[in-house]
């Protein structure tokens, strides 16, 4: 398949039943994607989940898309609501198993997020750049949902601030004002763990 | 240039995003103000310390069954245009035709004995002569069997009205009809006790507003029910079944009407819950907000009597329904009617931002304010959010000859 077909070409192409176009669309998108929803779901398992449920809803929704709408916010506004959807369950979830506490054999009561082990590698167990990375994502998880969506999809998704707009259903001016307070707050964050010297702003 | 506006040209700067003649005047403003050139170094060196995350790999098994599912989608497509073709309409329309005819020949008759048979209240076989009871119970016992005769019954004319109320009330609760089968096996046992509430409410024992509540949350009858009660079970079972239904309906009018009538508000609850996230949920899924009909079933859910304890919710969402479809004064009203009746409602600190959207959108940018305001200072968790409105309005109050677009409503 020809690498300069714009993914709007594509998907029309797919919508008359070119399956070879999904295939295209897949490729191009699949790592960029699943990226994004690692970051706003902050689970692994949960994000493969996502991942598959938004080229569902992409595969049932083919027949509706109409070129107008740019590709990728069209594919992102899909994400954003399989993500919003999955964090709903994922909470109801949360609230089921982790509000009893367990007793333990020393008679102490523990919750199953103290016994469950942490996500994060020590330093002796990756590589400096991993380690790094998995900084950087904590960094990410610990902004509000908002923020973190406006940060992710300008940062690694490269979409402009309008599309933003158009994908979370807001203004520019709104999606710029939560982008330049994501950017404080990292900022800051990295200061504290020593990423990044402190500047007085 | 301001640095209000200055701040917004640096994020698209930093993201190459800024036009060239922009670009120019940032540049300009930089020289000479030293807290803007402070703000984009220091968002230079975060968005550089942030690309050097790892972005991870999706598994390739994950590919190879989204591709599964879309040749297999694709599959069912192309099967289903054929299988609706035009040559085939003519015989669909047969075979349609025929089933009809048979299902109101043959079965009709047969759903009529068994409704009449599962609604007899215990109240009336308890009117009837001994002898005359015997004769109705085994008719009723038979009557499927038989497959004809309608059993005779002692008072019909009050059965009849018992019966047409149940109808009359099923009819009321429209939203029933729009119920998953599951609620109906759900209620099933509840349905088993033969119209006891209904009963219960024509002695004046509970208030007509809980009659309807429960009515609302009893199934119509359906044929496999009746089916399932009296065609599957052997005939000495299907008497003691209809005698056990006579004791059970005794022991509701004794003082166990109370708990059924708490179950049945557990339902209604539920069902009005259900009624709320179904359009939701439909719309999430198409990707294609039908806010209009999803308006109309969150307006029939809060016509309900009484209010439901999730009617604040049910409003909050009719609110954004009306909102999606741009119709802002109407969201307004909605926004307004939480905040000032549902004080405790969880989300009043999300319907102030939400009223403050509307007034925004309406060109009533100081009241629209006030709401941000009010929110900021009296709802913690949406303080943040507050804040990026407060300061997101006052740039655009700056800014008029730039983009003064409504909200931008999400489809596409």
């Amino acid at each position: 398949m020809d690498r300069n077909i714009p993914d709007e070409v594509l998907m029309q192409q797919y919508a008359r039943g070119d399956i070879g176009a999904f295939e295209e669309l897949l490729a191009r998108h699949r790592r960029p994607l699943f990226g994004y929803i690692c970051r706003i779901v902050d689970n692994r398992e949960l994000a493969e989940d996502t991942f598959q449920e938004v080229f569902v809803r992409l595969i049932h929704s083919r027949a509706r898309y109409k070129q107008t709408a740019k590709f990728t916010t069209w594919l992102y506004k899909i994400a954003h609501n399989a993500c919003v959807d999955a964090l709903r369950r994922e909470s109801y979830r949360k609230a089921d198993s982790l509000s009893e506490p367990k007793p333990m054999g020393n008679g102490e009561e523990m919750r199953p997020q103290d016994v469950v082990p942490s996500m994060n590698p020590g330093p002796d167990e990756v590589l400096a750049h991993e380690q790094l990375s998995e900084t950087l994502k904590e960094c990410i998880s610990r902004l509000s949902p908002e923020q973190k969506e406006v940060f992710v999809l300008r940062q690694y998704q490269n979409l402009a601030f309008k599309e933003i707009a158009r994908t979370v259903g807001t203004s520019e001016s709104t999606v710029k004002s939560r982008m330049r307070y994501a950017l404080n707050n990292l900022r800051a964050m990295l200061i504290e763990r020593r990423v990044l010297e402190g500047v007085t702003l | 240039m301001k640095c209000s506006k200055a701040r917004t040209l640096i994020l698209d700067h930093v993201y190459g995003e800024l036009k060239p003649r922009l670009q120019r005047a940032l540049q300009k403003h930089l020289q000479q103000c030293s807290e803007c050139s402070k703000e984009l170094a220091a968002h230079q060196a975060t968005v550089a310390a942030f690309s050097k995350l790892s972005i991870e790999e999706p598994p390739a098994e994950l590919d190879r069954r989204i591709l599964e599912h879309a040749k297999e989608a694709d599959f069912r497509a192309s099967r289903s245009v054929k299988a609706t073709g035009w040559y085939w309409r003519p015989a669909l329309a047969a075979a349609a035709v025929s089933v009809l005819v048979v299902t109101v020949v043959y079965y009709m008759p047969r759903v009529r004995d068994s409704r009449m048979t599962m609604q007899e209240s215990p109240a009336v076989t308890a009117m009837k002569e001994p002898a005359e009871r015997e004769e109705a119970l085994s008719a009723g016992v038979k009557g499927d069997a038989i497959g004809g005769e309608r059993p005779r019954v002692a008072a019909p004319s009050a059965l009849e009205n018992e019966v047409g109320l149940m109808d009359e009330r099923r009819d009321a609760a429209k939203p029933s009809s729009q119920i998953h089968e599951e609620d109906y096996r759900e209620q099933k046992l509840m349905y088993a006790a033969p119209s006891a509430s209904g009963e219960a409410s024509s002695i004046g024992r509970i208030s007509p507003d809980v009659t309807a509540r429960e009515s609302a949350s009893s199934p119509a009858p359906e044929l496999p029910l009746a089916k399932e009660t009296f065609a599957r079970s052997a005939p000495l079972q299907e008497k003691d079944e209809a005698q056990q239904n006579i004791v059970a309906g005794a022991r509701l009018q004794e003082g166990l009407v109370g708990m059924e009538l708490e179950k049945a508000a557990g339902d209604w609850d539920s069902k009005q819950k259900k009624a709320q996230e179904q359009p939701a949920k439909k719309a999430v899924f198409s990707e294609e907000l039908d806010c209009e009909s999803a308006a109309g079933d969150y307006e029939e859910a809060l016509k309900l009597e009484p209010p439901s304890e999730h009617a604040p919710e049910t409003l909050y969402r009719l609110g954004q329904c009306y909102q999606l479809s741009g119709e802002w004064e109407k969201a307004l009203s909605v926004y307004e009617q939480i905040i000032q009746d549902y004080a405790d409602f969880a989300a009043v600190g999300e319907a102030h931002l939400a009223a403050g959207d509307c007034l925004l959108a309406l060109g009533k940018t100081s009241d629209a304010l006030h709401y941000y305001e009010t929110a900021r200072d009296s709802y913690p968790a949406v303080r943040d959010v507050a804040n990026e409105k407060i300061e997101a309005t006052l740039m655009q109050q700056e800014e008029p000859a730039a983009e003064t677009q409504p909200p931008e409503t999400g489809t596409e």
